[in-house]
């Protein structure tokens, strides 16, 4: 009994040992990742792709996968710069580039709650059919702005707070309630879980899950919204690959990919280490080819470390 | 029982440390091979700015305490995985050790957002000078303008950012390329002949150039005929499969211009497996290694020589000029020359200006 307490406080905070460990080599090897201006960096370098993971981590734990987010980022991009130089107005750019993402994200859950098709094919053709669009949309060259308030958003402080950090922080500590006080959280984990029994015992399963893929569309949106700030220009070019980070920043905060089993907070600890990790090795000057390298030895190292102890829970439980 | 477990999270736990520690380690050597005496140097100079840093006088204090060994350039390309930037690389290094600076290039995955990560981690860093070839011209105007707040010297190798201060820019002038290309292929095949045109990243500047460059020399042949433009992204796959398409389409095929070595080769590929080499002319553009091979093998016709070796060696060469004190142009062209098997002997001497009387660039002061 005792040892299996310690092994669920071990892996609640697994993750976030990691993180510490990291913070405290960078203390000893290096007198440039502890400055005001490297951390704010990094808070603001960290603040999109952990956007983009809360929307992966839901799809996830409700036991699917969404490929079409990479796609949806690069096309919420265009989207609100192509609205924002037409209009010069903020508020109908960013809401058109919102209900670009929210709509695409809407037609992949129904397809998928509705079809039973597996979400790994529909998200994919949804990412090519977006990708396209993109291209389509701009010819393949970014659209510049000029537009200083917009720029704001994606550049500008608050104190010493970086806005897309705090944009960041509220995204978090609401979907963190979302999923761990509400009823609509507890159908995501039921039906991750076990999707025939959550249907039995009466669970709306289809407009449970329309609703996770329509949210996690409408995440991706909001950082193709936040890096069309911070470039301050619509680039069709970005968001190639970006799903997958997200997915890793989920599953290293402890998300299984069978569905049932995450969390919001674990996945910004992922996000966090993936971004402490990529600003580090930076500032270490370690060669690009070895930066693979090592990002991906952690990853692995993380995820067994969870395994190892998950064996520990299950087997002593 | 318990204890057994601590000893594993403890291994686990330095598992983790030594991995990080290898990257630290790895550091390490890059910076060795950067100059004997800039070990030391470059351990300590980042204490000494760290007060400029935060006066935000950052250039000011660091250039007067600091002797030529200690400088650190940031370079950010869009990928390392090309051979052309992999050139590139080379030629930085070269000349950061016989000037014994420290270099640091990282490629950016062909994602500008990651680019400008790399470009505030430089700032962060306190690098003394920050060269950039972007992915996106206009995307990266952010980083740029950051570095000039923090009054970094920003240096640009290829396509030139639309915003922000430049301090010096240099560039192949791609139209030159193209029409380099276009009126060598003319004048071999006789001034009349039918050509497959191979063109790199739709919507990228230097791809649209070159190719404007390409078609207005074959423009001036009036019995020179384009059967067909189709972009490969610079990629010798991709290239490999158009290609083929083509040779599919067309029966009648005198010459291919690629807009790169790699689609070149992959241009070549497809034609050697369709067992008509040497009836179809190839020439590509760059001029890397594996290109200056085939075309002493004759699979290659030519190639318009245009290295990222030389860019990367100017770039590093004018960044070090500047932090002496020198005064430095705003823009360095580079030049165009085609290689082909008659000056393939000096297409070292040429491509790379390996001693100082090939340092052509320092006319253009």
């Amino acid at each position: 009994m005792d040892r299996r307490r310690f092994w669920l406080i071990a892996r609640k905070y697994a993750t976030f040992v990691i993180l510490c460990i990291i913070f405290l080599v960078m203390f000893f090897l290096t007198d440039r990742f502890f400055t005001f201006h490297n951390l704010s960096n990094v808070g603001r370098q960290i603040s999109m792709n952990a956007i983009l993971s809360v929307g992966m981590t839901m799809v996830i734990i409700s036991g699917g996968i969404d490929l079409s987010v990479g796609a949806i980022v690069a096309m919420s991009s265009v989207v609100c710069a192509g609205v924002l130089t037409n209009t010069g107005q903020i508020v109908p750019a960013v809401a058109a580039a919102l209900a670009v993402g929210l709509g695409i994200g809407f037609l992949n859950g129904i397809l998928i709650s509705r079809t039973g098709i597996a979400p790994f094919i529909i998200t994919l053709s949804s990412s090519s059919i977006c990708s396209g669009a993109v291209l389509v949309l701009t010819m393949a060259s970014p659209i510049p702005l000029s537009h200083d308030g917009f720029k704001l958003l994606g550049q500008g402080s608050f104190w010493i707070f970086p806005y897309p950090f705090l944009l960041m922080i509220v995204i978090f500590t609401v979907f963190a309630y979302l999923m761990n006080q509400t009823k609509f959280g507890r159908y995501v984990y039921a039906i991750g879980g076990n999707e025939k029994a959550s249907v039995v015992a009466g669970i709306r399963v289809v407009r449970t899950k329309t609703l996770v893929y329509s949210l996690c569309g409408f995440l991706a949106s909001l950082t193709g919204v936040v890096y069309t700030a911070r470039l301050s220009s619509g680039v069709p070019s970005i968001g190639e690959g970006y799903e997958m980070q997200a997915i890793t920043a989920a599953v290293i905060g402890g998300a299984s990919l069978s569905g049932g089993r995450g969390g919001i907070w674990g996945t910004l600890i992922g996000a966090v280490i993936i971004g402490v990790l990529n600003n580090a090795l930076n500032l270490l000057q370690v060669n690009s080819y070895y930066q693979n390298i090592v990002t991906g030895a952690v990853v692995l190292v993380a995820v067994l470390f969870d395994r190892f102890i998950q064996t520990r829970v299950g087997s002593e439980g | 029982m318990k204890k057994k477990c601590l000893g594993t999270i403890l291994c686990m736990i330095m598992t983790v440390v030594m991995l990080t520690g290898c990257g630290g380690n790895e550091s390490g050597g890059a910076q060795k091979s950067a100059g004997n005496e800039s070990v030391e140097g470059a351990e300590k100079t980042p204490a000494q700015e760290e007060s400029g840093d935060e006066a935000g006088q950052l250039q000011k204090s660091t250039s007067e305490a600091e002797t030529a060994e200690n400088y650190t350039i940031g370079y950010t390309c869009p990928t390392l995985n090309n051979p052309f930037f992999v050139g590139m690389m080379e030629g930085a290094q070269k000349a950061a050790d016989e000037r014994g600076v420290t270099l640091t290039m990282l490629g950016g995955d062909n994602d500008v957002t990651k680019q400008v990560q790399q470009v505030e981690d430089f700032i962060s860093q306190g690098m003394d000078a920050i060269v950039i070839q972007a992915v996106d011209t206009t995307g990266i105007v952010t980083a740029v303008t950051q570095a000039n707040e923090a009054g970094i010297p920003v240096l640009t190798t290829a396509e030139t950012p639309t915003g922000g201060d430049i301090l010096c820019a240099i560039s192949f002038d791609s139209y030159e390329s193209g029409f380099n290309g276009g009126t060598y292929i003319a004048q071999t095949l006789g001034e009349a002949g039918k050509i497959i045109e191979l063109q790199g990243v739709m919507g990228q500047e230097t791809s649209r150039e070159k190719s404007r460059g390409f078609a207005e020399a074959i423009a001036e042949y009036s019995e020179m005929e384009i059967l067909a433009s189709q972009p490969a992204d610079y990629d010798r796959a991709k290239a490999m499969s158009v290609m083929e398409n083509m040779l599919q389409t067309f029966d009648d095929i005198d010459a291919v211009y690629a807009a790169n070595d790699e689609m070149a080769l992959g241009a070549a590929q497809a034609i050697e497996a369709a067992g008509k080499t040497g009836e179809i002319f190839v020439m590509g553009n760059d001029g890397t290694d594996e290109a200056l091979e085939a075309v002493s093998q004759g699979t290659l016709g030519a190639t318009n020589g245009t290295p990222g070796y030389i860019q990367g060696y100017i770039a590093v060469d004018i960044a070090v000029r500047h932090l002496s004190g020198e005064t430095v142009p705003e823009v360095i062209n580079e030049k165009n020359t085609v290689i082909d098997k008659t000056n393939l002997e000096q297409a070292d001497q040429i491509l790379k200006a390996v001693s100082e009387k090939d340092w052509y660039w320092l006319e253009q002061f």
